[in-house]
């Protein structure tokens, strides 16, 4: 069973998400900002992270993204933004950082397990 | 902190008398009050400069505290908002899961209807093919019909007199019919024989048996029609045919129709002897009870002919023949 990362500052967020995608049987771990995203990234070798923006103090989402897919050892892991930045150029920025999909909140539970395993079946 | 602010923002107050004497005849003297008092001026001046450049300073903070809390709050507002969609979108979400739910539930249990249907369709051919087996074997000779019949009777009131349940009442009174299909092989001057068999032809007798499993083939619906074939004439005690099962090794609807076949074929009249009477029948029964027969099921059938059931079955078969 595969193991996810999601990267989000505001605890409901993370609980909805866990909640979401334990029900498929992955394991969920949790990071609160930018900085811990990349320890665990770098520690767990998940096999998706989800990233959130703005994460308080520390790089924010898209620079947690740039900085996975620029270490070796991490920049196969495919990365989701979720993030309520939502504009055209935000989601430039974001595939241009290195990620395979961009979601914007409110994500909807269906949404957010279809796209995750359509990235994990192709992984 | 409003104290603080307070106690910051008290100004001091200098004195200064405008009732100073000035010194007479002396400008050098005069000079020094001058003096003085400019310099006291000076100090009041200095004093309100830097009060005033201490109390901006403070404005200056609270303002920036009161920005930051101010964008705390925004803060706080945005990620509620955010919150309230993401709680609506869940609900929405939810709210059409449970309805595909629902709509696959209602075509789920069309299914299953549609199925029962087949399957109730399925046994009601069964049990067409079977009375039409009884027909035919009734067309061909009045005695092996009726004979089927009142056996089917018999082994009924039998195993509804043990407590089995309705369906395994149906089952084993429909599976009872075809115990003797297997005789379609067995040549007719063995059947009607009216010498005692050699044990040539004896051996043939037993195959009846094992064709009539075979003739049975594997659907379920014949899976106790099977073992009554294959095993009614075996005996509680191990010495029947055609394989010496003892005991519950026997299945419990062969037992059953082991007891219902031979009271009825005692009791009928065939080529070789005729009809003993149904109290003769029950003796002879009752002898074979724990050595042909199962105690339990004879137990059932002795009940049965002493209020009557038995009785009744053979008149009512009877009528209906004539």
């Amino acid at each position: 069973m595969a193991t996810l990362l999601v990267a989000d500052d505001l605890v409901p967020i993370r609980q909805m998400v866990r909640i979401t995608l334990s029900t498929q049987g992955w394991t969920i771990l949790e990071a609160k900002n930018g900085s811990e995203a990349l320890e665990m990234a770098k520690t767990h070798k998940p096999d998706l992270i989800l990233l959130d923006v703005d994460m308080g103090p520390g790089p924010n989402g898209f620079e947690v993204c740039k900085t996975i897919k620029s270490d070796a050892t991490t920049k196969d892991i495919p990365v989701v933004m979720l993030t309520a930045h939502e504009s055209d150029s935000d989601r430039a920025i974001g595939f241009a950082a290195g990620a395979t999909q961009y979601l914007t909140k409110p994500f909807g539970p269906l949404e957010l397990i279809d796209t995750i395993r359509g990235i994990l079946a192709h992984s | 902190m409003p104290d603080e602010t307070a106690d910051r923002m008290t100004i001091e107050v200098v004195e200064v008398s405008p009732n100073i004497p000035l010194p007479s005849g002396s400008p050098g003297v005069a000079g020094e009050v001058f003096r003085q008092l400019l310099q006291q001026a000076i100090r009041v001046a200095d004093q309100a400069n830097s009060q005033s450049v201490r109390m901006a300073a403070d404005f200056a903070e609270v303002y920036r505290r009161e920005v930051g809390v101010r964008s705390d709050y925004e803060q706080k507002l945005r990620e509620l908002k955010l919150m309230e969609q993401q709680t609506t979108r869940y609900a929405e979400d939810l709210a059409s899961m449970l309805n595909s739910e629902r709509q696959r539930r209602t075509e789920l249990e069309r299914a299953l209807e549609q199925e029962r249907i087949a399957n109730e369709e399925l046994r009601r051919t069964g049990l067409q093919g079977i009375s039409h087996l009884v027909l035919a074997a009734t067309l061909k000779d009045q005695t092996t019909g009726a004979h089927l019949l009142r056996v089917r009777r018999y082994v009924e009131a039998i195993a509804t007199r043990l407590g089995l349940p309705a369906e395994l009442v149906e089952e084993f009174g429909y599976s009872s019919v075809m115990h003797d299909v297997g005789k379609i092989h067995t040549p007719d001057h063995i059947l009607q024989s009216e010498h005692h068999l050699s044990s040539d032809e004896f051996e043939v007798i037993k195959q009846h048996c094992i064709d009539g499993e075979v003739m049975l083939g594997d659907a379920r619906f014949f899976e106790t029609a099977r073992a009554v074939a294959r095993e009614h004439h075996e005996k509680w005690d191990g010495t029947g045919y055609p394989d010496g099962k003892k005991g519950s090794e026997i299945s419990l609807a062969a037992r059953i129709v082991s007891v219902a076949d031979v009271f009825d074929a005692l009791t009928s009249k065939r080529p070789y002897k005729d009809a003993w009477s149904p109290e003769e029948g029950m003796r002879s029964i009752r002898a074979g009870s724990g050595a042909q027969f199962d105690p339990e099921v004879v137990a059932a059938f002795e009940s049965l002919e002493a209020d009557g059931t038995i009785g009744r079955v053979r008149h009512e078969v009877e009528a209906a023949r004539l």
